[in-house]
């Protein structure tokens, strides 16, 4: 009797996660957080990562060192190391709004460059990599210590902004191109 | 007017400031603080009596407020030393007490009204980071030099 309450607990659960999972996924893409009312041109005008540069940048924390006492050589650190972690939030989340916002514009593009579009996705993936990788870092050691993983991520983000940036482009060379056929 | 119609009038606006209003201002700190004096802290508009009468108010208006943003995105992109280099000359440029003015500034913070009202605000607390960081250096350096001055 006891085994029978047990599997019933065990495929109750299941069938609750189950319908949970439905529920969620059938639920309207208005849910999603970059699911905000905004063009792709739009979020493209932001390049938070341009400051990840002089964020991580070591000769700060070398003049902060220099000439400031221990009490506020670590104050320094601090402030330094949350304006580091604010930074990488921003840039995950302009990168995630990219990627949705470059989601729902492919699907109705009729024309897919299937090798700029997985070009596009594998820079997605090492900038949430390197986000990650980076995320860690400086909580463990501190922004100036990972300057180099910065200018990875520097770099993998301008690569994200440029394909977009490339895919639009191409985007309304085609919408041109298609209205200039139907006036004629 | 439209948008796209107003921008060379906005263009030319901005030009005016940066050749008349902040010509006689070496650094890019004291047009930060000369910029942020023309918003009103209530409704985040700027204003600009000999602008407005040259140009249309909307339109002085939006060049304040693009050289405002100008301004500040240059100075955030400067290092921590070039960043102390200005603040030292502009507390020297205000005619007070260097110490007095860096004790005020470090007690009251009022450059956190310099900030442009569209900052994102991890833009925002690096700028007052750094400032904070580049009032206890010079507080610093002000202190270590009293004793000197007073045996001078």
């Amino acid at each position: 009797m006891s085994h029978l309450l047990i599997y019933l607990e065990i495929g109750g659960s299941i069938a609750f996660a189950l319908i949970w999972w439905f529920v969620k996924v059938q639920a309207p893409r208005a849910s999603n957080p970059y699911a905000v009312h905004t063009s792709l041109a739009e979020v493209l005008e932001h390049r938070p990562y341009i400051l990840t540069g002089r964020i991580f940048a070591d000769d700060d924390w070398q003049v902060a060192r220099a000439s400031l006492s221990r009490k506020d050589q670590k104050q320094f650190l601090r402030d330094r190391t949350i304006v580091a972690l604010m930074l990488l939030d921003e840039i995950r989340f302009r990168a995630g709004q990219i990627m949705y916002l470059h989601r729902t514009t492919a699907r109705e593009a009729v024309e897919l460059k299937s090798s700029a579009e997985m070009k596009l996705a594998a820079t997605y993936a090492s900038l949430l990599v390197c986000c990650v990788a980076l995320q860690i870092f400086v909580r463990l050691r501190g922004p100036f210590a990972a300057s180099q993983i910065a200018a990875r991520l520097s770099r993998a983000a301008d690569n994200l902004w440029l394909g977009s940036e490339a895919f639009r482009a191409r985007l309304n060379s085609m919408v041109a191109a298609g209205a200039d056929t139907t006036n004629r | 007017m439209a948008n796209h119609a107003k921008r060379p009038l906005v263009d030319e606006a901005v030009q005016d400031i940066f050749h008349r209003t902040l010509q006689g201002i070496s650094d890019d700190f004291g047009r930060l603080i000369c910029i942020a004096s023309m918003r009103d802290y209530n409704t985040g508009r700027y204003h600009h009596e000999g602008l407005a009468l040259s140009f249309a108010s909307d339109i002085a208006e939006a060049a304040l407020e693009q050289c405002h943003a100008e301004i500040f995105q240059r100075l955030t992109d400067r290092p921590l030393r070039e960043f102390v280099q200005q603040l030292e000359r502009y507390v020297r440029s205000t005619g007070e007490e260097p110490l007095e003015v860096i004790n005020t500034w470090r007690r009251l913070e009022p450059y956190r009204v310099a900030v442009p009202v569209a900052c994102p605000p991890f833009i925002a607390e690096f700028f007052f980071s750094n400032t904070r960081a580049a009032l206890t250096i010079l507080h610093s350096s002000h202190v270590r030099s009293l004793p000197d001055q007073q045996f001078a």
